[in-house]
Order: C-alpha cells, then structure tokens, then sequence
C-alpha cells in the first residue's frame, strides 16, 4: 500500500522535486564560488580568523534555501490534493486515514530530507577543501538548524494547507512560522550545538499534531 | 434482508439553517435509487454524510451495518464512490491511475478498466489533466468498476457531460450492474437519464421531507391539471388554494392558465375545489414527461 502512495506522491512531485534539486546544486555551487572568492580576496590566515573566532558565516546564502524547499515541496505535494478537496480521494482508500497521512508525510519527508542531506554534504565538502576539521564541525551545526527548519516549514505547510476550517488555518500557519523561525534564530555560529537533539523534538510533535486536521478533513463537523 | 444504506432520523444543518430534520429511508440491496431534488435542498450534503465526509448533526446513517462516519478500511473497498465533478488526479496518466488504485482492492479487475479507457483512443500516458470532461469521467467510472464495488454512490454523475458520453456512462454502468447484485444510490440534474435506469426514486425537498416511490408508480398516479384562464372569479390565491386542498401539491401559475400537479384522482380534486368556487370543470389533465412531472412535483424556484 505504501508503494501505491509513494508511486502517486513520485508522479506528483516528480518534476518540481527536480527542479528544487537542481537550485539547491546551483545554490552549493555558488556557495564553493562564494568561499573561494573569500581565499583570493584575503590571506587564509584572516578568512580563518573570521570564520572561525569572530563568526563569520562564510555559507549564509544556503540559511533560508531549505525554508524555501520544505515550503515549497509542501505546495507541490498537499496544493494538487486540496484543489477540489481531491484529498477525499485518497482517504476513501480502505487504509486508515491515519496511514494515509503518515504515509504522504513520510514520502515529503524524505523528499526533502534527500535535498537537506545533500546540501549538508556538499556544503561538509566545500568546507572542508577549505578549513580545518573544526570547521566543517562549526559549519555543520550553524547550516543543520537551518535545514531543521526547511523540515519544519514542510511540516507547517502541511499542518496548514491540510486543515479545511480557515481559521484553524491561520492558527497553524502562524504555529508554523513560530516554529521554523526558532531554527532560524541563530545568533553565533554553532549556537544550537549543545541542543542539537531537542531540535527534533518540535518536528515529531508537528507531524503527530498533523493527524488532527486530516481526521478533520475526514471526519468534518458542519453545524 | 439488511439494507445497504439505513437512514434513521438524520439531522443535518449549516450554522441555524436546517438541510433536514428526521430523515428517514432505506436502500436495499441490488437496488438503483435516483436522489432528486431542486439545488440547495442536500442532495450533495447527504452523499457526503453516506461518504462518510460529513458529520451528520444527529440520527445514524448507516452504510453495510455501519456508521458512515466510521466505516472500517475492509467496508470501505465495498464502496466505489463518484464525486461531483468527476473528480481524480489530474497529474497522473491513464497508466498511472491504474497502478495507483489496484494494490488497494483484492478483487482489482485491470481489463474492465483498460477496456473502459480503450475506447478513447487515447495513449496510456495521456495525462488525466489533458482529459476533457468527458474523457476523464470515463477513466473515473473504470476505476470505479475496476474496483468491483458492491456499492456505488454516484454524486451528480452527469455534470460536464454531453449527451453522447452520458449514455456511454449509462451503458456502461448497466453493463457493470447487470454482473451481479450490486446496489447503486445517484443523484443527477439530468431527469430523463432516470427513466430507464433507476428502480426507485428519493424526491428530497427543502426540509428534508421526502418521497420514495418507483418512477412507474410515480408516472402514473401524479398527474398534472390544466386551469385554462386560471382561477378568474373566484378570488382564491394560489397560497389559499395550497392551504385549503392539500391534495394540491404545487401550482404553477402561467400567464394564460394555471397547471395543479396532484396525486389525486380528477374527480377528488374537484371536490377539494369546489368549495373555493374554482371552475373545475374546465380542469383539463395534460400529459407529461419525467422532467415535467419532477419540476411538477418541485416546482420550478
């Protein structure tokens, strides 16, 4: 059954997925281009002094591209499902509605984890040619929450897109703001090191608190 | 024999405004029933109750036995359900419909649905979205059928089409029903498509009021009457007439004559009037069509 779904959600997101895939490769591209640049302009003694004492954030044009993939794999994946509520069509499959949900989530999930986990890595690289060890580690744990915050987004826009009472909706959105912003708030490089693991626990109450508007969606009370 | 569908005094309203208050009736198996009624009267709301999309305000609607709000997944795949409009995933083509729905149903029957689509001449990766309307309530009802449900709810089936691809549905859904006992429950603005289709009709009215009847029974004890000149001389109103003989059930006032559509014999009904000096004996009975007969009983706004 899961299959099924995944096959359908493949079809769907396909070409989008695709499309996101190749801006984040271009995104990293400019990104190895960009810390370059950073070596020619000065000596790797002074770029070394800023990026790793006084906090320089040598990828900070990657801080809002996973925001912007988790958003918009949300569009890609929930708007064709809402357009003529043909969400209906999935939740009369003899599944549960739950597994219906958890099954769609699991598929943008790792659609969007797929892109996170490449950026991390290309981004480890990119680093890596350049700095020490300490400072992919600096690195990794400034760019995790930003992509910890493309989940959240994908997850809020699901958490909003799925809920048919409007203001429930605008409840959510800002919920999903809030949320993502959290990640988003990032004062020193490598700030949110030492709660690194909290920061999933957010993103597993928002995807069991997704249950709520598809059984909504599902089981609706008018009147 | 339990019934397929079991309505017990459903209750449903938007906000203050009542759709129905103590809804009753029941559909039995092997059965095709025709749900009428003017727009607005909740011909749709009470799909989506049956659906199970809907919570209903009170009463029980039970679909197979159980609760249409909380049918389990096994009950579910008896159910083959056509949404207004004709409604699919349009980003799919022919081909990957086919293989999105068939792990779901053990009884998947692909040829039925190959066969169905076939008929457009169409390429197995045309896009659904690519699809006229026609087209795709072609690939919808293959689906369905491919489906081997043993309940088909079929909400306004006949939207978007013309009159070439509604007898295709029609032919179509024959052929399927002919296959064995299943149990059909539609609605559609198309009137003349019940004709030869439907075993029972549901006229729904504003309210929720009701009639269950079959459309021969219907064809031919309502009758309509012809008022030449109307009721000139008698001062009645058409509300009075309404209040005073409710053997009347609607009348619709012409510029030339009025038309009185009654259950009742010619001869009842001109007793009914006598008293409010109405000339019955001009009354002539005019011959009618479904369409007629079910703007007749509904009236025309």
């Amino acid at each position: 059954m899961i299959a099924a779904i995944f096959r359908k959600e493949y079809y769907k997101i396909r070409w989008p997925w695709l499309i996101l895939l190749l801006f984040n490769l271009g995104l990293m591209g400019y990104i190895a281009i960009a810390t370059r640049r950073l070596f020619i302009l000065d000596h790797p003694e002074v770029v070394w002094y800023r990026v790793l004492h006084l906090g320089q954030i040598h990828c900070e044009a990657m801080m809002y591209a996973p925001l912007l993939s988790g958003i918009l794999i949300a569009c890609f994946q929930f708007l064709p499902e809402m357009w003529g509520e043909r969400f209906r069509l999935s939740l009369h499959l003899p599944v549960s509605p739950g597994y219906v949900a958890l099954s769609h989530l699991f598929v943008g999930l790792t659609a969007y984890t797929i892109l996170a986990c490449l950026d991390l890595a290309l981004l480890s690289a990119v680093t890596a040619r350049f700095f020490s060890r300490e400072g992919v580690m600096v690195t990794l744990v400034t760019a995790l929450p930003w992509t910890l915050a493309g989940a959240a987004a994908y997850l809020g826009g699901a958490l909003t897109l799925l809920e048919p009472n409007y203001r429930l909706r605008a409840v959510n959105l800002m919920l999903a703001a809030g949320v993502a912003g959290l990640y988003l708030n990032n004062g020193m490089p490598g700030s949110y090191g030492p709660s690194i693991a909290l920061l999933f626990l957010p993103l597993a109450l928002m995807m069991l608190a997704i249950l709520l508007p598809v059984l909504r969606f599902r089981y609706r009370r008018v009147g | 024999m339990e019934p397929v569908i079991n309505v017990e005094h459903l209750c449903h309203s938007y906000g203050k405004r009542y759709i129905y208050k103590d809804l009753n009736f029941s559909i039995p198996p092997g059965k095709i029933y025709g749900l009428l009624g003017k727009n607005g009267v909740g011909k749709t709301t009470l799909i989506k109750i049956l659906m199970g999309f809907l919570w209903p305000v009170s009463g029980r609607c039970r679909v197979f036995g159980e609760d249409s709000h909380a049918l389990t997944p096994q009950t579910r795949a008896r159910i083959g359900l056509l949404f207004e409009g004709h409604v699919a995933y349009e980003f799919m083509s022919i081909r990957e419909i086919e293989r999105f729905y068939a792990p779901f149903y053990p009884d998947w029957d692909r040829d039925t649905y190959y066969r169905m689509v076939d008929k457009l001449g169409l390429k197995p990766n045309h896009l659904v979205k690519n699809m006229s309307c026609g087209q795709r309530s072609q690939v919808v009802l293959g689906l369905l059928m491919a489906q081997q449900p043993e309940l088909l709810l079929l909400d306004d089936y006949s939207i978007g089409l013309d009159a070439g691809y509604r007898r295709l549905f029609l032919d179509e859904m024959q052929e399927f029903l002919d296959k064995g006992n299943r149990t059909v429950f539609l609605t559609s603005h198309v009137i003349q498509d019940m004709e030869n289709f439907v075993d029972e009709v549901i006229f729904l009215e504003r309210g929720g009021k009701l009639l269950t009847t079959s459309l021969e029974e219907f064809k031919q004890e309502f009758t309509c009457y012809r008022l030449p000149g109307g009721v000139n001389g008698s001062g009645s109103s058409r509300s009075e007439i309404l209040r005073a003989c409710p053997a009347i059930k609607n009348i619709e006032v012409h510029a030339s004559h009025w038309d009185l559509f009654t259950f009742a014999s010619r001869e009842d009904l001109a007793g009914s009037l006598a008293p409010l000096d109405v000339p019955s004996n001009r009354l002539e009975e005019i011959p009618m069509n479904l369409e007629d007969a079910f703007i007749g009983y509904t009236g025309r706004y």
